[in-house]
């Protein structure tokens, strides 16, 4: 089980565009060479870095191409239409507009309404996998295979999933131990 | 205290800070600073603004809040081995800092303060104490030349003179006794313009805005900060500390700045984030989170303007609702829940009756945020509520307590602390209005020839919410303001006031506040000097309580003997 805080820490990885307002030379970090920065310019940062410098209001975020209305509901469409899981814009979609959104609101445009969408998005795929996984329960097979699903997903589903498959196990294991005890002592 | 006389004549010129980023913010990086912070609301704005400003600087500081001169000495004296650069917010400039707070050598004091007068030690100072707020000719500052000059030559040939015979002090006779006298007229010429220039204490400019246009300088404004700045000039406005048109003039030039924030966003930025705008408001206290008919009934202004503490004053009081077409019930509700048409009404109404009634000055240009679905919340609204919470009566809450309450209280995201404030900010304003119906019922305000004399007796239940410079001072504004409205002669119009109120249960000491009269447009006290100058008549100790001197405490066995000597002082 992993945590969300863990989670989003994993999200931060990635690579965000920033417009710093300050002067400085490159970094060299162990993850890799960040920089120069120079007022005005737009340079490509980990997202750990651009969320830090937002917050001392050092730079401003520019916000990912996936994050914009069109497109996002454009995704939340194909997302209802289909029946499976659809590949999504990014790994860790959920993490980042969150990040984003808590120091950064006001660098993204329409970023209401994408708070909106990103979350029906989110709810049509939790609802997916809950009603896969009563269909897995229910037709007793013994392995699933879903693709595109993102950590997040996976992980809320995970505990219980775990959890109560080794109930059913044990249950079963049970019935069909005292079924047979039953069956040797009647014959 | 003559030392100043032998200062580095070789500067000349004052260490005045001419480059706000480079010469007083640059300097705090990579230090260890100590902040000391004056309890009042528009320090705690400033302060909040350079810990904003700290924090994206990853600079490490201590914040230490300040109540009074003597608390200054003593905290400085606490903690300044520790740190090398000290920063002086809203506290210090009216006092010699090198000679009171005796810093080692290798300690710089930058002082951001809007008080005035300025004491000349500190403009003048050779570069220990570095003065952050701008100095205008408007301030006055005696030119250099006119305070301090080389006496060398005149010292040595007094000293030789005594030494030697009496036979070559007759030679030098004429040219020595020249000397001295013009060195006495230098003298005497260097005291009156010192007396003239620290006569009257008043305010500049906010510190906050100051504070703001720093982060401006650095591109690391935000709308927030611009907040903090807006706060502290509204409490300039509404303590009383400058003058209304002082007050336009700077919400004028932050307007500028207001709309640059709105212009910024568009109907799509997310309404999460912090929308200021500037509008003509109603100047009656917290009507937004009161019933109208209270909001009403405890503003000064309204209250005086209709007498409220006679028996008509009521009726007047409906009348008037009646006329604007609000229904009473209404009016007495919260003022969230009238009618939604009603509400939007209200402001329009007024203005229009406004001047049949004569109450100018309802309508004042203010400042709103913004934050969310919720309503609108006025400068004014968190001022009031920040200085009850600065000023909590509570016995519980310690100074230092009640200082980081009213500084959280400024951070939108601490809405129970805000609420928390308002709330005793309501009561205060009731128990305010409370005290100057009984002080005017029972007609304790007398005249004593060159002022008003109030006192707030020790039986009063509520006595000890005013055992706090700033509560006290906005009780005599009112009790000034009733007493001049209930009076038919026109003579106290021209009377400043001196309130005292006992202060702690033992009735050992009081709190005394003189405040200018109400025909002078300019808000500037004379009391802090005339305080200090009837104390040392009857020769008792007083301490001041406030750094313009405004606010003293005094023994209540000295009370009698230091109002005495204030009438024949002031006569």
């Amino acid at each position: 089980m992993i945590s969300p805080e863990e989670m989003e820490f994993l999200a931060e990885f990635g690579v965000l565009t920033i417009i710093p307002n300050f002067q400085q030379e490159q970094l060299y970090l162990i993850g890799g060479d960040v920089g120069p920065f120079r007022p005005a310019l737009p340079v490509e940062v980990p997202v750990w870095l651009a969320v830090n410098l937002r917050q001392r209001s050092k730079c401003r975020i520019v916000p990912p191409d996936w994050m914009e209305v069109d497109r996002l509901q454009e995704k939340k469409e194909e997302e209802k239409n289909s029946a499976h899981f659809t590949p999504m814009p990014c790994e860790h979609y959920m993490e980042l507009t969150q990040l984003i959104m808590d120091v950064a609101a006001g660098d993204v445009p329409r970023a209401d309404q994408i708070r909106t969408i990103i979350k029906d998005i989110w709810d049509i795929r939790v609802a997916k996998l809950r009603s896969s996984v009563d269909a897995f329960l229910k037709s007793n097979s013994s392995y699933a295979k879903l693709d595109h699903l993102t950590l997040l997903e996976l992980n809320t589903v995970r505990p219980f999933l775990n959890h109560s498959l080794d109930q059913l196990y044990r249950l079963k294991k049970d019935t069909y131990r005292s079924l047979t005890m039953d069956a040797s002592r009647t014959s | 205290m003559q030392a100043v006389v032998w200062l580095c004549i070789s500067q000349g010129i004052s260490m005045l800070i001419n480059d706000i980023k480079k010469d007083f913010y640059q300097q705090l990086l990579d230090q260890r600073i100590l902040l000391l912070v004056h309890c009042d609301v528009d320090a705690i704005c400033t302060s909040a603004i350079l810990q904003e400003l700290f924090r994206g600087d990853h600079v490490l500081y201590t914040l230490i809040p300040i109540k009074g001169p003597d608390d200054l000495r003593q905290s400085f004296k606490d903690n300044v081995g520790l740190v090398r650069l000290v920063v002086l917010i809203n506290c210090g400039i009216s006092m010699d800092l090198v000679a009171e707070l005796d810093p080692p050598d290798d300690v710089i004091i930058f002082v951001i303060d809007s008080q005035r007068p300025m004491d000349v030690n500190n403009v003048y100072n050779d570069g220990q104490v570095r003065i952050v707020t701008p100095v205008t000719a408007e301030d006055g500052v005696p030119p250099f030349s006119d305070l301090y000059r080389s006496d060398d030559s005149d010292s040595d040939s007094d000293a030789g003179e005594s030494e030697s015979g009496g036979e070559k002090r007759r030679r030098y006779d004429a040219a020595f006794l020249a000397r001295r006298q013009d060195r006495r007229r230098w003298e005497e010429r260097r005291d009156r313009l010192l007396a003239e220039y620290s006569q009257f204490s008043m305010y500049g400019d906010c510190s906050a805005l100051l504070a703001y246009d720093l982060a401006l300088r650095m591109s690391r404004d935000t709308s927030q900060l611009l907040w903090y700045g807006l706060v502290g000039l509204t409490e300039q406005l509404l303590l009383r500390k400058v003058e209304h048109q002082r007050y336009v003039l700077s919400a004028g030039h932050y307007q500028g700045q207001v709309a640059r924030y709105g212009h910024q966003r568009d109907e799509t930025t997310s309404a999460d984030c912090l929308r200021l705008a500037f509008e003509q408001d109603l100047n009656l206290v917290l009507y937004r989170h009161w019933s109208l008919f209270d909001s009403l009934r405890f503003t000064p202004l309204v209250a005086c303007q209709f007498k409220l503490f006679t028996f008509k004053g009521e009726k007047r009081l409906q009348e008037f609702l009646a006329e604007l077409g609000l229904p009473l019930v209404q009016c007495r509700q919260k003022f969230a829940s009238m009618d939604m048409a009603l509400r939007g009404q209200v402001r329009d109404l007024i203005q229009a009756k406004a001047e049949k009634y004569l109450l100018d000055g309802v309508l004042y240009g203010a400042f709103q945020a913004r934050l969310g679905f919720r309503q609108p919340l006025a400068a004014a609204d968190v001022v009031h509520a920040m200085v009850a919470l600065l000023e909590n009566p509570d016995p519980h809450r310690s100074a230092d307590d009640c200082f980081m309450d009213a500084l959280s209280a400024l951070d939108r995201r601490q809405e129970p602390l805000l609420r928390r404030g308002i709330g005793l900010a309501e009561k205060l304003a009731q128990v305010t209005c409370a005290t100057v119906q009984s002080l005017l019922d029972m007609h304790q305000v007398i005249s004593v020839g060159a002022f008003l004399y109030a006192t707030v007796s020790d039986g009063e239940p509520n006595s000890h919410f005013f055992a706090r410079p700033h509560c006290l001072t906005a009780l005599a504004h009112f009790v000034l303001r009733a007493h001049v409205a209930g009076e038919r002669s026109k003579r106290s119009r021209q009377l400043p006031l001196i309130l005292t109120t006992p202060l702690g249960r033992d009735g050992g000491a009081c709190l005394v506040v003189g405040v200018p009269p109400l025909s002078e447009q300019s808000p500037r006290n004379l009391f802090g000097k005339a305080f200090e100058k009837a104390a040392q008549r009857i020769r008792a100790n007083i301490t001041p309580r406030s750094f313009d001197g405004s606010v003293v405490e005094v023994q209540v066995d000295d009370r009698t003997r230091f109002v005495d000597a204030l009438v024949s002082l002031l006569a």
